[in-house]
């Protein structure tokens, strides 16, 4: 077994030897091992590569470089599991292009009960990121696997959300090796994922992110996943691929509606258009994957246990308390020239400028308020010179 | 025979008074000078004959030897031209003797005996000034650059016979010079033309109060170079002395156009492909670069971003020190540099950031971007202000004719305008030279660490914020310390002498980047 993984690794470093092929030469060799054994002759008689690619795999297959790698893979703890294996993800086994080996850091998501990828931009608002990680929350305490791709903003959130509750588990699919973490800003998050989850990638460790990675990896998001719920995709958005991939391997697509003029929204807008579900709160989603109507005392089909349900509606319920307490605090906390700026702010920046303007106030005044109000956390400065509220 | 002359020449920003020995005698025809003249002095040899001759006294044929005293220092130029043919006259005995230790005399001949202007007269009367003479006889093209100079007789000779008659009779020329029209003329530039822009306009003026260094950053067309250009005018007014020491760089940098001394405060914007000698100064024979023509007034970089990283770092120690020393072919001079300075630049590569509806630029371009930029030059900053794109009811008036009648009356009501800005900045900078008469420094742009206690006390609710601030933002003490000194302005501007919460937290909101941003 350990000598079929090492050829299985063999294989799919091999340069020029994709997903296809290298399934292809399984088949006609019966395995791993007989492909890597072949001869030159054999491989190209076989109509599967020709005869420069044959040499190169004839070489790259017999290079003492491949096993020293192997055991640094194996030293840094990276599991192998290739398509013929039953630890293999079943629901990746049903997609097109299915990837021929895994590199996991950490585990793979379990199949039961459910997975739901979480995908959008990366420049979020500060909106996008509060329904992210309220999402990646509340997913995560109803048991389901939070899956996403790592980068900055809405993965980010949605990892984060997941990584906050206690024993919840989140997957982060990579376009490049797992041993590379990649945005270097989110080494926390990569560290912790590896302990509570795992990083997946089809390319071997090592690999730079490429550009042109980023686009195949996507369909990897949502081959893992039984929903892609979507949160702020602008028109044309790289979360859009993560859709269409979605779409072709059969898996519902789910978005957060934006406001009409939102452009950070667009994307996800028009997917609503076009029949994606809504998400209006989190619990839609479970809904979504039950196909039932929850009850408001239970969870329908879908069973979590009564620790989860528990959970899950207390969270529900702490969330409209902070509603309300929020409510409560702007109307005793803030000064009332704090309110007036409060009222005049929106969940997109504005800038000094405009605030004074709208408010009709001096602007050393708009200012101190602003400055003030940040430090109750009423509202952000989310690049220099430009203030939103916080949700 | 020998003759003595006054004269001067040029070492950096200075002039300094040199003789000029003419001896004439029988012998072999030579003409040998001497004395460390450069090529342009040694040139005078043929206009200085030529001109003589055609002032109608030919030189006879004779062994003429010149000496320029001090022999140690490097002359430069043409000012030595006319004092040569007034010591060959004076031997000629057609200019008397006795009159010659009496006048400083520059200035450069043509062939027809005219005298053509020179730079640097300025500096040189005001030297010869201080060193007792009395009386100058300069190009009159250049007469009225010296009209600050008080105590002198200063004559503007337009050709080499006025200058013998001046010399051989005292009354032969009238005395003193014509007077420029004093007071500003009415097209200066004015922050009451910008309209909106208020948090710009409230940074530069608490900028222009604290003599503090301002970055702004906003996106292109937004007016910064509109708003920058107005900085001098809201600067203190100049006195006498900063006018004549002004007006002296800029004589000797030939820019004064053979016109008055300069009244007004520098606003100097070099491109950002400048060199770094003539950011700087220096040459073979040492001029002045930009830093010291903005000397006194207001020096700013647009596109800051793309200046050449040498140039900006090369800009931190004369920034500091108020004056660089520049240091060619074995001369060594200082060049002040006491200014403002002021930056701009776009926020990313784009130039829309932070709005995301428009840029669309990574994290990582912007970290870029801002990157070329070295952390000690941005700490030369104390405030940054960002400058977003006017709206359209800020960018035109209703009226254009409304708007002309009605100007008298906006720059009086205005609070942002250039004269209303003028009298706080001159209050402020009252305030701080009053605080400050016991310390070597007098802006609170200068404000060392260690005297931050006891010129800045924060009352209790500025004292809290302030620790929130440090520990939100996590700034570093640097920047800790850039905000208490620019609340210091800010309180002065209202006249407070403590600290309170609304001074810190436009403090806090005008701070500049931190290392944390970068």
């Amino acid at each position: 077994m350990e000598m079929e993984e090492y050829y299985d690794f063999l294989m799919s470093s091999c340069p020029g030897i994709g997903n296809h092929r290298a399934e292809k030469l399984y088949a006609m060799f019966g395995s791993s091992k007989g492909a890597v054994e072949a001869s030159v002759t054999d491989l190209v008689d076989s109509g599967i590569l020709k005869k420069e690619e044959g040499e190169i795999f004839y070489d790259h297959v017999r290079s003492g470089a491949n096993y020293q790698a192997y055991c640094q893979l194996k030293k840094d703890k990276i599991q192998l599991v290739s398509v013929h294996q039953k630890a293999y993800p079943t629901r990746l086994l049903t997609i097109p292009n299915r990837p021929y080996l895994l590199y996991i850091k950490g585990e793979l998501p379990k199949e039961q009960p459910y997975s739901v990828a979480v995908v959008g931009a990366r420049t979020c608002t500060q909106y996008g990121e509060t329904m992210a990680f309220q999402i990646g929350r509340q997913l995560a305490m109803a048991g389901v696997n939070v899956i996403s791709g790592l980068a900055k903003g809405i993965d980010g959130a949605a990892h984060r959300g997941a990584l906050s509750v206690e024993g919840g588990k989140t997957y982060a699919c990579l376009a490049g090796g797992v041993d590379l973490c990649f945005p270097r800003e989110h080494i926390a998050m990569y560290e912790e994922m590896s302990e509570r989850g795992g990083l997946i990638s089809e390319y071997p460790p090592g690999m730079k992110p490429l550009a042109k990675h980023f686009p195949l990896r996507n369909r990897i998001i949502s081959g893992l996943s039984d929903v892609v719920v979507v949160v702020e995709a602008r028109e044309r958005s790289g979360s859009l691929i993560t859709v269409d991939a979605a779409l072709e391997q059969n898996r519902m697509v789910m978005a957060v509606p934006g406001r009409m003029c939102d452009k950070m929204s667009l994307g996800c807008n028009q997917l609503l258009k076009l029949g994606a579900g809504i998400v209006t709160r989190p619990r839609d989603i479970l809904e979504m994957l039950t196909q039932e109507v929850f009850h408001e005392d239970g969870y329908g089909c879908y069973r979590m246990d009564e620790e989860k349900e528990e959970a899950l509606r207390c969270e529900e319920q702490s969330l409209k308390e902070q509603e309300k307490v929020k409510d409560h605090s702007l109307l005793h906390s803030l000064s009332a020239q704090e309110q007036m700026i409060y009222k005049v702010l929106d969940c997109t920046p504005k800038s000094i400028n405009q605030i004074t303007e709208e408010s009709k106030m001096k602007i050393g005044m708009v200012i101190e308020a602003l400055v003030s109000m940040e430090f109750k956390g009423f509202v952000k400065e989310s690049a220099r010179g430009s203030f939103e509220r916080l949700l | 025979m020998l003759s003595k002359v006054y004269s001067a020449s040029i070492l950096g920003v200075e002039a300094s008074i040199v003789e000029v020995e003419v001896d004439m005698s029988n012998g072999l025809p030579v003409f040998h000078m001497t004395g460390y003249l450069g090529a342009r002095v040694r040139e005078a040899e043929d206009r200085v004959k030529t001109a003589v001759k055609n002032v109608n006294h030919p030189i006879p044929s004779s062994h003429i030897v010149i000496n320029v005293s001090p022999a140690s220092i490097r002359k430069s130029g043409t000012m030595l031209d006319l004092p040569i043919a007034v010591g060959i006259l004076a031997d000629m005995e057609i200019i008397r003797k006795s009159a010659l230790e009496e006048f400083l005399i520059v200035g450069e001949l043509s062939l027809d005996g005219k005298v053509n202007p020179i730079p640097g007269v300025l500096a040189m009367v005001h030297e010869a000034k201080k060193r007792g003479i009395k009386k100058a006889i300069v190009p009159v093209r250049n007469l009225m650059e010296t009209e600050l100079m008080e105590d002198m007789m200063i004559v503007g000779a337009g050709n080499l016979a006025e200058v013998i008659d001046v010399m051989n009779d005292d009354d032969a020329l009238p005395v003193g010079c014509p007077r420029s029209s004093e007071g500003l003329s009415g097209n200066e530039p004015d922050f009451c033309e910008v309209k909106g822009q208020e948090m710009a306009k409230q940074a530069i003026l608490i900028a222009a109060c604290g003599r503090h260094n301002l970055l702004m950053s906003g996106p292109p067309g937004t007016g910064k170079t509109l708003l920058a250009s107005r900085i001098p005018s809201i600067l203190p007014r100049l006195t006498n002395e900063e006018m004549i020491e002004i007006s002296k760089i800029y004589s000797i940098c030939g820019l004064l156009d053979h016109s008055s001394v300069i009244r007004k405060r520098p606003f100097r914007a070099p491109h950002h492909t400048i060199s770094d000698v003539a950011m700087l100064g220096g040459g073979a024979f040492p001029v002045p670069g930009e830093i010291t023509l903005a000397h006194r007034g207001v020096l700013f970089l647009d596109e800051l971003t793309l200046f050449r990283p040498f140039t900006l770092e090369s800009m931190r120690q004369p920034l500091e020190e108020g004056e660089i020393k520049v240091i060619r072919n074995g001369i060594s001079v200082n060049f002040p540099s006491d200014l403002m300075l002021v930056a701009a630049m776009n926020p990313c590569k784009c130039g829309y950031y932070p709005d995301r509806s428009r840029c669309r630029c990574t994290d990582y371009d912007i970290k870029r971007h801002i990157g070329h930029l070295s952390k000690p030059f941005l700490d030369r900053f104390d405030l940054m202000v960002h400058v977003d794109k006017p709206k359209y009811q800020e960018l035109v008036w209703e009226d254009v004719e409304e708007a002309e009648a009605c100007k008298e009356l906006r720059i009086l009501k205005d609070p942002y305008s250039s004269k209303s800005m003028q009298k706080v900045v001159e209050r402020v900078v009252a305030i701080q030279k009053e605080r400050y008469r016991k310390e070597e420094f007098s802006y609170n742009k200068d404000l060392p660490a260690k005297a931050l206690e006891t010129y800045c006390v924060l009352d209790g609710e500025g004292r809290a914020l302030l620790k929130r601030a440090y520990e939100k933002y996590s700034l570093s003490a640097r920047g800790y310390n850039k905000i208490i000194k620019v609340a210091r302005t800010i309180a002065d501007m209202e006249g407070e002498e403590y600290i309170r919460a609304p001074h810190v937290s436009e403090a806090i909101i005008l701070r500049n980047l931190e290392e944390s941003e970068m």
